[in-house]
Parts: structure tokens; C-alpha cells; sequence
């Protein structure tokens, strides 16, 4: 028989109709490797349908679902109450929303006032680098230059990274400066002074105190901090 | 990498210590040790501040010997000396912690687990051993030999981090914060240790007198002033930054910040300089 | 409750992407391209269309490099046309695969950071399937980007549409066509957040809702991938096609079912039965664990059913193992560590140690609606409807017939969404205004949404949810039968009854998820239904589709399904037949794409 646990999970609640917020406990039993996303539809499918939370493809793949367990952002779709237990040793979890965007009910945010730091980077190639009139194919990339990049490029826009860094505000956020830094380093962007204004603004790189939360807490294990730290330094190559 | 072995080395080793203290366990597994390694660079830098304008206000009693010793003779009192020996605390944890955000940012080192370690280690032996001084109260060494070595000292480390740093896009301001905590560093560190070599040369207005005529300490005293006070405004006016959304308020608190801090650099200046 | 449902705003841009997954955003793109100042408006259910379901396709994107020594464009197709075991559509797959290469390049211009090989070229990895000089040997033709290659696809075109100034309605599901004079005008679109309705008006319409099997109980698909594009066509009377033909990936992570690639058995992963005895051995003799898909999925299904699967103690879930124990420690730390991360992260399990549970997993759903080769959405077997277009894993044209191959489908989003948005922009030049929201606009959705909301019963969604997935699981999954699928089709019409009197505790239109929940169930029962009633009409196997009963291929059955359903369990069927152009036009090696046994 596999172990089973008591949980108590004190989650914050928001009524947008009302305006009311408040934190509610649920006491649940859950086996050990449920994930919190499970445990949120044990709590909508047995006790209380009206909890609302956000996940999308719960494959830890999207960043949908990224919640505060215990102060800690993480992905809550990753997150098996067997973990949370052994990291946190305590059966009992306080559930609150991200806090870079305003809450609109429970546990779900605005997650596109969010993202506009991101559209203010510019995540594409703004000016593309020409290639000689005779070459059809694709841009030579060597794997080094990839290699010293590729890791930025698997951020999934979580904001879990944004969610613990000390600077809450007049900052990019830890991701948003990744997607800047990332094209700074992809050789085929052009518009590379553009991008530099951005990221050495009041908004970026002074606001970062290289507290390293983001990194410690990025479910990818990206090393933000490393790479904002590249940009401090002026090396994008 | 990095980040993974800083959850399992060091900060397991520091949980286990902090676990008694809430708070700093919770930040500690919610947004690992460098985070509060932040916080309390902040903290120290505040205090610092707070001495620095503590300090300016007591030595502009230098000229007025009376008053001076009459406030001298308050810090006699084993409390306060305890008082000044708690100072290092803030002071060589800001001043090493400092160095190790310029090594991470500027010069690569990744291995901040270890390098945080050392500056704990650091630290403690700076203190325990200022404390040996303070107690024994009786060591002497020449003034001008003592500056001198500090004055290359900080020479050095700010003419590597402006190498390293200055060709860069990074704000001017901020370029500037690095090079004056790069000088700031063997100075400040420098400075208190010195002040406690013996008794006198940290509060016996003579002697202290007799050391700021000459004219290479008075040129270091005010190098030392100026930046300490840029370095204070820069340091405050990224902390309001942090703070203030609305842009007007965040300008007209820069204007205050910079104004208070240069009347007291102007007056640290005039106390040597006179 | 008083609260009266009303149409809140209208907006009225030149094109409208329901869906801004890989797909519809590939379009938009497209269509901002060439037609620069277009405006359009991207509707996703999801928070962000970077958050749509596309971002978590691992495997790769099949094209043909013209610069490969070896490989030929005609292998590609024979593959595909194999795979799809002799029902996809030849003019699209000479389509797809001759201009694979070009969307490729056009991805890594736009960005993607596929991998490189040493010459710093993109690289390519071997996929199931996929085989040089008809059939022999593997072929190097699936384009990378790490096990992340869906999300490469997914940023690249999302960045591009905003570059491009798409706007996008986030949270917000299209929930009615529109349509004058036949003629698709736009949807109303329901605005989550706000619990508004917003019409939107357009010249074109492109639908790229994505994939569709939530129906199942173990299902790698998200958890917005309810069906509501193939209901929002059933709804607006038009056919869907080859709706019967699912996917069932064989080793879906027990649970979530997330997959468990291909590339641990690559590896030598082996398939353990309770008894630990590697029963691919009994049914494969030769290629064993590395049979395709549907094969293997099958085998462990009848493992189970003979009660040779274990329950799982957690998920409560039949199952077999994934036994990874004696491959080498260098190859689980450089090659399969990714994917050995999920049974860490997902069940708890070391699978250097310890054996991982595994199930048959719905993945992917090869039937849609039905289209022709420029991506306009058919009425019947010729004609089309003006105005209306899909592409993506929501539409069916078809590239697939009734079983995918690995890696064709993110190639058939990038190449469809191109093709479509080519069309939109041709009749957007001379498309009339789409005028003001019909008289009846509104009055279906705003129904259904009334009903849920006053409903009086004490029905539970949850259970009505679990039957549902029990019920498709057990009758219409892996194996279908004639009992079961009538048996089925009753079932279902008793939960669509039961459906309707679920008890709704909040009643705010807000971002109300137990609402939106009650909306999406509607669906999925749609849906089910349909696939259940296609299921049953044709009565051999095919592909994804395996009827116990006929456990052979007919001719018989040599066409595409189309199914119609105005009222609930009232399903017309209807066919077209398959597209056999390069047969027909008998060039070199046209005797290859007759018709063909499917044997690996
Ligand atoms: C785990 C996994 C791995 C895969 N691996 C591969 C692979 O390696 N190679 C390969 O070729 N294929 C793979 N596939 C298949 C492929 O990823 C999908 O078929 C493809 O991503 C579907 O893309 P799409 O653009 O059609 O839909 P999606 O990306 O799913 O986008 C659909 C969009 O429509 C929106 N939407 C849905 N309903 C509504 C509504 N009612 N109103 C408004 N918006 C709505 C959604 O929010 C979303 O934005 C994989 C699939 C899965 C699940
Ligand atoms: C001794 C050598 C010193 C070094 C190496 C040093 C280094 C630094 C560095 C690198 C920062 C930037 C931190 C960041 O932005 O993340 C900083 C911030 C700061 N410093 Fe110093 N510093 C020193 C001395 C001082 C002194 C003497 C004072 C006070 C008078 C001071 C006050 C501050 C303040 C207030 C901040 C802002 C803290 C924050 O942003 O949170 N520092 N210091
Ligand atoms: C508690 C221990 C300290 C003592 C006893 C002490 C004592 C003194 C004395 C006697 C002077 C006079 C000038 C000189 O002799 O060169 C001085 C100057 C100065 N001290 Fe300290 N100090 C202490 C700590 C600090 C600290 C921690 C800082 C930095 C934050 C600091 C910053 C300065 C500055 C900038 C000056 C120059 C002032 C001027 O030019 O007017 N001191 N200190
Ligand atoms: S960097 Fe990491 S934590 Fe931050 S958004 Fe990206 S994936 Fe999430
Ligand atoms: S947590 Fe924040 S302060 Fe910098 S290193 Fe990371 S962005
Ligand atoms: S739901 Fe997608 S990352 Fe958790």
C-alpha cells in the first residue's frame, strides 16, 4: 500500500464580484505522488468546485501554473506532495498566486500584464543579419556559440524567476531580461544597440542586485543570474 | 552548475544553523542563501550610511577639542566601544560582500557558493581580530607608511575593476558605484582597523590632528569622503528606485538624497581640509 | 439570476485566428508578411498563445534537406503515405513534403534556435517511421530543436506575430460561429476574465484549435484540448472527417500521461508485463519493443485485459513497465536524462533502479475538419465555405490519413498554416465586409450558458467527467468493438442527459473555471459521440483505428469518414474519397503509393 498523507492546504482566495479576499484552509488526503495540480481538482472535484487555478499542460512545459507553495514560486504541476514534504517537512502548505500580476480570482493572475515586459524586449529578431545573396540555406551557427546561449532559451516564461527576485518593480524581471540577453548573443540579430539600450535602462541591469532567487527557483534550472550577469559584464560572446 | 550546487553544499550547512530563525529559513528554502545575502548587504549598507552621517557630525568637533573629547569621553564607555566593535560587522560583511557581487558581475566568478563562504570566513577573522586590538590597545605603526600601502592597495583594485568594467554600456553612475567599492574596499576596511591600532590614533584629538596636517592623508581623507558619500547617494537612490513607481516622486527624492549627502560630504571635506 | 448575457463589444478586424497555437499564429504570420497592415485578432484559451499546447512537442519536425546525400523527398512521402496506412490525401503529402524544407528555413531565419551540427547546419535525428530508399534504413530527417522543439516552433511564431502587431485575446474561447448567407463571418468569442462576450467580425476566419482527446483517461493532450473546434463546427452543421482514428501513444507516463519518447526504447528500454516477462517478444518476434505506435500500444492493452497489468497504487490506473535498469549509467546521464527526468519529476520513480509504470497514452487526433489542399474548410465532400479556413492538428486535409508518423505533425502545422495564410490573403483582396452580427448571433451559446448557469439538478461534473473518460477509455480506446461502441453511443447520450443537470455553485460569469468546466464537458461529450458513431461505421482497422471484430484493412473502407450531427446522437455520415494523385499520374515510383500493405 502506498503511504498516504494529511495534508492541510491554506490557500488564498480572491472574489473578484465582491472584492473579498481571504484564505482558506482544506483538509486532504492525498497519496505521495499526486501532484499539486491533482490536489487543486481533488479540492474542486470533492469539496469546493469553486476554486479557481490556473495549468495548462501540466507536462511542466508551459509555465502555466506557477504558484507560491510555502513563499516558494514554483510549478505546481511538478510538484509532488512527496517532494513538497520532504522540502518544506511540513504536511501543511500555504497556496498563493504569483505576485507580478494582479490577481483576477484564487490563484490566477493576469498573466498578460506579465508578458508586457516580455513584448517590451522584443523576443524575436528585430533586424536580421543579411547573408550573402548566394547562400539558400539556413545561417551557419557553430555549436560553442549555441552552447553558450541554448540554456536561455528553454525559459518557458513562468515568472516563478520574477516572482522571488528582490526588485519587484520599475524591473524587467529576471525573464524578460533573458529573452533580451538571449537575442544579444543569437549571431543572426543585428539590432543589437537597440537591444542594449533596453537592457542597460533604469529598468534592467541596475535593478538587479544578482540576489540569484531567480535562479535558485527557475523550474528549468536555467542560470539567470549567470547570464545577467554576462550582460553586466558586456560579454555576449 | 552553479546555482544546484549552492542548493546542496553551503546551504544545506547554513539551513541547519538557521532553521531556528523562521523567517530566515523560510527565505533560505524559498529563495536560496544569496537572497538573503542581498538583503543583508542592503541592510548594512543603511547602517553605513546612517554611521557615516553619525560620524561626519561627531568630527566636526575636531576643532573645538573641548566638545570633542567631551563626546569622545561618552565613547569611552564599554558600551559604546562594544558599540564601534559591532560596526565591523556591517562594515566587513558590506565591504567583502560588495567585492563579491563586483567578482560575480564583472569578473565571472561563478563559484559564488565558495566565495560566499569566504566572505563569512573573512569577516569573522576581520572582526575576532580587531577585537584582539581593541583590547590590546597598545600596537603602533607609522601613519604615512600604513596609508600609503592602502592608498596602492585601493589604487590597484579599482584600476582592475575599471578595466574590467568601463568599456562596458552599463550607466555611468552605476560603473562608478563598482570603482568606488573597489577603492572603497581596502580604505574602509583599512580605515576602522587602523582607528583601533592603539587608542589614540582613533580618538585622541592630538594626535588625530597632528595626522590629518599632513598633506597626503589630507588628499586620502578627501578621496575617501567624496566617494563614500557618492557611493551612499547611488547606493540609496537604487534602493528608492526599488520602491517609488511614480517617476516624479523617485526625481525629487534623487534631488533630496543627493542634496543632504553632498552638504555632508562638503562638510567631511572642510573638517579635513581646514 | 438576472444576469442577462449580451454581446458586450464588437470588433471588427480583417482576419480572425480562433487558436494561437503553432498553427493559427504560422498563419498570421503569414498573412502579416505578405500583406502588410492586415489586422488581426488571435483568440487562445490558454494565458498567453506562448502557453499553447504545441510548446510541449519534443520529438522534431520531419523535412528532407535538399543538401542530404541520401535523402529523397519521394521517401518522405511514401513514408507518410505508408504510415497513414493508405488514407491520407496524395496532393497534400506531395504538398507538405515538397515544401517542408523551405519552412524549416524559414523558422530558423525567424529565429528558431534549432540544434547544429559541427558545420554549425541544423541538425537531424532519426524518428519512427521515417526510412530511406522506401523503406530500408532509418533516415536522419527530423529537424531539432533538443527535446524542446514544439516550443522552439511555438516561440518563434508567437515573437513573430507580435513583431508583426497581431492582437491577441488571451483566456478567451471562441464559442459561436457566425455566419451570413453561408458564408463564415467571425464568432463570438468569450472573454474569460472579464465574463464578456465579444463579437468579432471579420473578413476571414481561420480555426487552428489544436488537438482534442481530453476524452480519455490518460491523455499526454493539455487540459484545454477539450474538442470545442469540432463542436463549434458540428454546432454550425458542417462535417467532421476521420474523427475515429486517435492516437494512442504506448508509453504515456502512468497519470499524466506525459510521454515517455520513443527514445527510451531506442535506447533498449524494454516492456515488462506483472510477471516482468518482455511480452513484445510474443507479438513482434523481430522488431519487439521498437514496433511502431499503434502496434504497441495495442500489445500492452491486451497485456492488461488479460490481466497481466498491474494497478497503480497512486493514480489507481492499469499499466505495464518500462523496464530501463540495465541500460548503462553514460547513456542514462547523456542520452535519455531529459525523459528519465519525467518519471522522477512526474511518479516518483528512479528508472535507473526502479521500473516505471507506463500506459497507452491518447495523443494525437488524426481526424478534424475536413479541408481541401488550401486549408478552406469543406461542407461536404466538394464544396467549401467562404470565408472559413483551419489548419493544424484541428483540421484534417489530410496529411495523416488515419495514423501519424512522428514528427509529420508540427511539419503539417508550419507548412498548412503557410498555405492557408497564402489563401487568406488572395480572398481577402476582394472579400466583401463581413456587415453587422447577425439576428441570431449569440442566441446558441448565450442558451447553453444560461442553462448551465439556472440548472437545477445535483448531477457532480467530476463524475460525469470520470464516466466519460471510463467509458472512452474502456469502449472506444486503444480497441473498439460493435457491442461496445453501441453500448457506448447509449451511455454517452445518458451522460449528455446527466450533463445537464450538474449543479453549479458559482454563479459569476468572471473567470469562472466550474463554468467554463460545465461548457468544455459539452463538448468532449460531442465530440465523443461523433467519434464513437464513426467508429462504429467503419468495420475494419485502420491505423489508429482497431476494431476486434474486423481486425483487418478493407477496401471497403478505401475513403475518408465525414460525420455530421445536428442533434445530440443524431450523426449523419457522409464520405470522400482519398486522393490518389500520384498514383494516378503514374511517375517514377508511382506504383509505390497504390495501394499498399503496412508491415514493418
Ligand atoms: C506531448 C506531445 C508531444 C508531441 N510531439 C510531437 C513531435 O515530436 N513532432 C510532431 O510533429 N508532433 C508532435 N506532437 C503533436 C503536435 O505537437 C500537435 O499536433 C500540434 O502542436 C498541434 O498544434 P496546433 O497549432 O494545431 O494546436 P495547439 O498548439 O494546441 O494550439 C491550439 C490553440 O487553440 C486554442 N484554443 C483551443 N480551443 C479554443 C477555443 N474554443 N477558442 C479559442 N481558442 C481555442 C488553444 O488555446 C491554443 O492556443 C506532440 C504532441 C504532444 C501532446
Ligand atoms: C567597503 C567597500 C564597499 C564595497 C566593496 C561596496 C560595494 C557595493 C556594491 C557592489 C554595491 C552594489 C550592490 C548592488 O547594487 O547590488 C553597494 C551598494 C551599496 N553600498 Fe556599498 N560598498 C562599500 C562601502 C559602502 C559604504 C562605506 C557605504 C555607506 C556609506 C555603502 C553603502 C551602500 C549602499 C546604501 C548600497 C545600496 C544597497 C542596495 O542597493 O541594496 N557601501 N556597495
Ligand atoms: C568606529 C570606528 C571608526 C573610528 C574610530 C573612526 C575614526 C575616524 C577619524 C578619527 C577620522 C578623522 C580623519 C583621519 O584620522 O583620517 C575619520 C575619518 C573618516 N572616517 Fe572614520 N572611523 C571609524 C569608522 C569609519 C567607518 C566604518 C567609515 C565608513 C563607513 C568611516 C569613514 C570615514 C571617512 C569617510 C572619514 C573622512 C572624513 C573626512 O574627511 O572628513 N569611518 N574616522
Ligand atoms: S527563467 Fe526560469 S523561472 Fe524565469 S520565467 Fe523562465 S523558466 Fe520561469
Ligand atoms: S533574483 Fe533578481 S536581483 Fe538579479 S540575479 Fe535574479 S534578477
Ligand atoms: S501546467 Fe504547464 S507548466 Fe505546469
Amino acid at each position: 500500500m502506498s503511504k498516504e498523507y494529511n495534508l492541510t492546504l491554506k490557500i488564498s482566495r480572491y472574489d473578484p464580484d465582491t472584492g473579498r479576499s481571504w484564505v482558506q484552509g482544506y483538509r486532504l488526503k492525498a497519496g505521495r505522488i499526486l501532484r499539486f495540480v491533482d490536489l487543486f481538482r481533488k479540492i474542486n472535484d470533492e469539496q469546493d468546485p469553486t476554486l479557481a487555478w490556473s495549468s495548462s499542460c501540466e507536462h511542466g512545459q508551459c509555465g502555466t501554473c506557477g504558484m507560491k507553495i510555502n513563499g516558494r514560486p514554483v510549478l505546481t504541476c511538478e510538484l509532488l506532495v512527496e517532494n513538497a514534504v520532504k522540502l518544506f517537512k511540513t504536511q501543511s502548505f500555504t497556496v498563493e498566486p504569483l505576485t507580478v500580476a494582479p490577481v483576477i480570482r484564487d490563484l490566477v493572475i493576469d498573466m498578460e500584464k506579465a508578458y508586457e515586459k516580455v513584448h517590451f524586449v522584443k523576443p524575436y529578431i528585430i533586424q536580421a543579419a543579411s547573408k550573402p545573396p548566394d547562400e539558400e540555406d539556413e545561417y551557419r551557427i557553430s555549436p560553442r556559440v549555441l552552447e553558450s546561449y541554448v540554456e536561455a532559451t528553454r525559459c518557458i516564461n513562468c515568472f516563478c524567476c520574477a516572482t522571488a527576485c528582490v526588485t519587484q518593480k520599475n524591473y524587467l524581471g529576471p525573464n524578460a531580461m533573458l529573452a533580451n540577453i538571449v537575442r544579444l548573443m543569437d549571431p543572426r540579430e543585428m539590432a543589437n544597440q537597440e537591444r542594449m539600450d533596453i537592457l542597460y535602462s533604469e529598468q534592467g541591469t541596475p535593478r538587479c542586485r544578482t540576489a540569484q532567487a531567480c535562479s535558485f527557483v527557475c523550474p528549468k534550472e536555467i542560470d539567470i543570474a549567470h547570464f545577467i550577469a554576462l550582460a553586466k559584464e558586456g560579454n555576449f560572446r | 552548475m552553479d546555482a544546484s550546487a549552492q542548493k546542496t553544499g553551503i546551504e544545506e550547512y547554513l539551513i541547519g544553523i538557521l532553521e531556528r530563525s523562521k523567517r530566515l529559513s523560510y527565505y533560505a528554502r524559498s529563495r536560496g542563501w544569496a537572497f538573503i545575502m542581498t538583503w543583508a548587504h542592503r541592510i548594512a549598507g543603511l547602517i553605513l550610511v546612517l554611521y557615516m552621517l553619525f560620524h561626519i557630525f561627531t568630527l566636526s568637533a575636531l576643532y573645538e577639542p573641548a566638545a570633542f573629547a567631551s563626546k569622545m569621553k561618552f565613547v569611552n564607555h564599554f558600551v559604546f566601544s562594544f558599540l564601534e566593535w559591532a560596526l565591523s560587522v556591517p562594515v566587513i560583511f558590506h565591504a567583502l560582500n560588495g567585492a563579491r557581487l563586483i567578482l560575480y558581475e564583472a569578473f565571472g566568478t561563478r563559484k559564488d557558493a565558495i566565495i560566499i563562504r569566504w566572505v563569512f570566513i573573512l569577516s569573522g577573522i576581520y572582526t575576532l581580530t580587531l577585537a584582539l586590538f581593541m583590547v590590546m590597545g597598545n600596537q603602533e605603526v607609522s601613519a604615512g607608511f600604513f596609508w600609503l600601502i592602502v592608498a596602492i592597495i585601493s589604487a590597484i583594485s579599482s584600476t582592475i575593476v575599471y578595466k574590467r568594467l568601463w568599456h562596458t554600456q552599463n550607466g555611468m553612475l552605476w560603473k562608478l558605484q563598482r570603482l568606488s567599492g573597489a577603492f572603497l574596499l581596502p580604505l574602509v576596511s583599512g580605515h576602522m582597523f587602523f582607528m583601533h591600532l592603539n587608542y589614540k590614533a582613533g580618538h585622541d584629538v592630538d594626535t588625530i590632528l597632528a595626522r590629518i596636517s599632513s598633506p597626503g592623508i589630507k588628499a586620502l581623507d578627501v578621496a575617501f569622503v567624496t566617494l563614500v558619500f557618492f557611493h551612499a547617494g547611488f547606493g540609496l537612490n537604487t534602493i528608492v528606485g526599488d520602491y517609488v513607481e511614480n517617476k516624479r516622486i523617485r526625481s525629487w527624492l534623487a534631488v533630496l538624497i543627493s542634496f543632504i549627502l553632498c552638504v555632508f560630504a562638503y562638510a567631511g571635506a572642510k573638517i579635513v581640509l581646514r | 439570476m438576472g444576469k442577462k448575457l449580451q454581446i458586450d463589444s464588437v470588433l471588427r478586424p480583417d482576419v480572425l485566428v480562433i487558436g494561437a497555437g503553432g498553427a493559427g499564429l504560422r498563419c498570421a504570420a503569414e498573412i502579416c508578411e505578405r500583406r502588410p497592415g492586415t489586422s488581426i485578432v488571435a483568440v487562445t484559451k490558454v494565458f498567453s498563445p506562448q502557453k499553447s499546447h504545441t510548446s510541449t512537442a519534443q520529438g522534431g519536425m520531419a523535412a528532407v534537406d535538399p543538401n542530404d546525400p541520401v535523402d529523397k523527398i519521394i521517401y518522405h512521402m511514401f513514408d507518410t503515405w505508408k504510415g497513414s496506412d493508405c488514407s491520407s490525401d496524395q496532393n497534400i503529402i506531395k504538398k507538405v513534403c515538397e515544401s517542408a524544407w523551405e519552412q524549416i528555413l524559414w523558422l530558423e531565419r525567424h529565429g528558431m534556435h534549432f540544434s547544429r551540427t559541427e558545420e554549425g547546419r541544423i541538425a537531424k535525428r532519426p524518428f519512427g517511421g521515417h526510412m530511406l530508399n522506401f523503406g530500408e534504413v532509418k533516415a536522419f530527417r527530423s529537424c531539432y530543436e533538443a527535446d524542446r522543439t514544439g516550443k522552439g516552433i511555438m516561440d518563434t511564431v508567437w515573437a513573430e506575430s507580435l513583431k508583426h502587431g497581431v492582437s491577441f485575446l488571451n483566456q478567451s474561447v471562441a464559442t459561436e460561429l457566425l455566419f451570413r448567407n453561408g458564408r463564415c463571418i467571425g464568432a463570438i468569442v468569450f472573454m474569460e476574465q472579464k465574463g464578456k462576450f465579444v463579437a468579432i467580425l471579420a473578413k476571414a476566419t481561420v480555426m487552428a484549435t489544436g488537438g482534442k482527446t481530453r476524452m480519455y483517461q490518460v491523455s499526454s493532450n493539455c487540459r484545454q484540448n477539450t474538442g470545442d473546434g469540432l463542436a463549434l463546427i458540428l454546432q454550425a452543421g458542417l462535417p467532421v472527417m476521420d474523427v475515429e482514428a486517435v492516437q494512442f501513444h504506448p508509453t504515456g507516463i502512468v497519470g499524466p500521461g506525459i510521454l515517455a519518447s520513443e527514445a527510451l526504447r531506442g535506447e533498449g528500454a524494454i516492456l515488462r508485463n506483472k510477471d516482468g516477462e518482455p511480452f513484445m517478444e510474443r507479438y513482434a518476434p523481430t522488431a519487439k519493443d521498437l514496433a511502431p505506435r499503434d502496434l504497441v500500444s495495442r500489445c500492452i492493452t491486451i497485456e492488461i485485459r488479460e490481466g497481466r497489468g498491474c494497478i497503480h497504487p497512486d493514480h489507481k490506473l492499469p499499466h505495464v513497465w518500462l523496464d530501463l535498469r540495465h541500460i548503462p549509467e553514460h547513456v542514462h546521464k547523456t542520452r535519455i536524462q531529459e525523459v528519465c527526468g519525467f518519471f522522477c519529476k512526474f511518479v516518483g520513480v528512479q528508472p535507473q533502479f526502479e521500473l516505471c509504470p507506463v500506459t497507452p497514452t491518447a495523443h494525437y487526433q488524426m481526424g478534424g475538419a475536413p479541408t481541401n489542399e488550401l486549408g478552406e474548410v469543406q461542407k461536404d465532400d466538394r464544396q467549401c465555405v467562404p470565408g472559413l479556413y483551419a489548419c493544424g492538428e484541428f483540421a484534417t486535409a489530410s496529411l495523416h490519413g488515419h495514423n501519424r508518423l512522428g514528427t509529420n505533425s508540427l511539419l503539417e502545422l508550419i507548412t498548412m498554416g503557410k498555405v492557408v495564410g497564402e489563401r487568406v490573403v488572395v480572398f481577402l483582396n476582394d472579400a466583401e465586409d463581413p456587415g453587422d452580427v447577425p439576428q441570431e448571433g449569440g442566441q446558441h451559446v448565450f442558451g447553453q450558458f444560461s442553462r448551465y448557469l439556472e440548472s437545477q439538478g445535483d448531477e457532480h461534473y467530476a463524475e460525469i467527467r470520470d464516466g466519460l473518460r471510463l467509458l472512452m477509455t474502456e469502449k472506444v480506446g486503444v480497441f473498439r468493438n460493435e457491442k461496445g461502441l453501441t453500448e457506448a453511443i447509449e451511455r454517452l447520450k445518458e451522460l449528455k442527459e446527466r450533463a445537464a443537470h450538474i449543479k453549479l455553485y458559482s454563479k459569476s460569469l468572471a473567470m469562472n473555471q466550474e463554468l467554463l468546466q460545465l461548457w468544455e464537458l459539452d463538448h468532449l461529450l460531442d465530440v465523443s459521440i461523433v467519434i464513437a458513431d464513426c467508429a462504429l461505421a467503419r468495420r475494419e482497422s485502420r491505423g489508429g483505428h482497431s476494431r476486434e471484430d474486423y481486425p483487418k484493412r478493407s477496401s471497403k473502407f478505401q475513403y475518408h469518414t465525414l460525420a455530421y450531427m445536428t442533434e445530440y446522437g443524431k450523426v449523419t455520415l457522409g464520405r470522400r474519397p482519398v486522393d490518389m494523385s500520384i498514383f494516378e499520374a503514374k511517375g517514377e515510383h508511382y506504383e509505390k503509393f497504390g495501394i499498399i500493405e503496412r508491415k514493418y
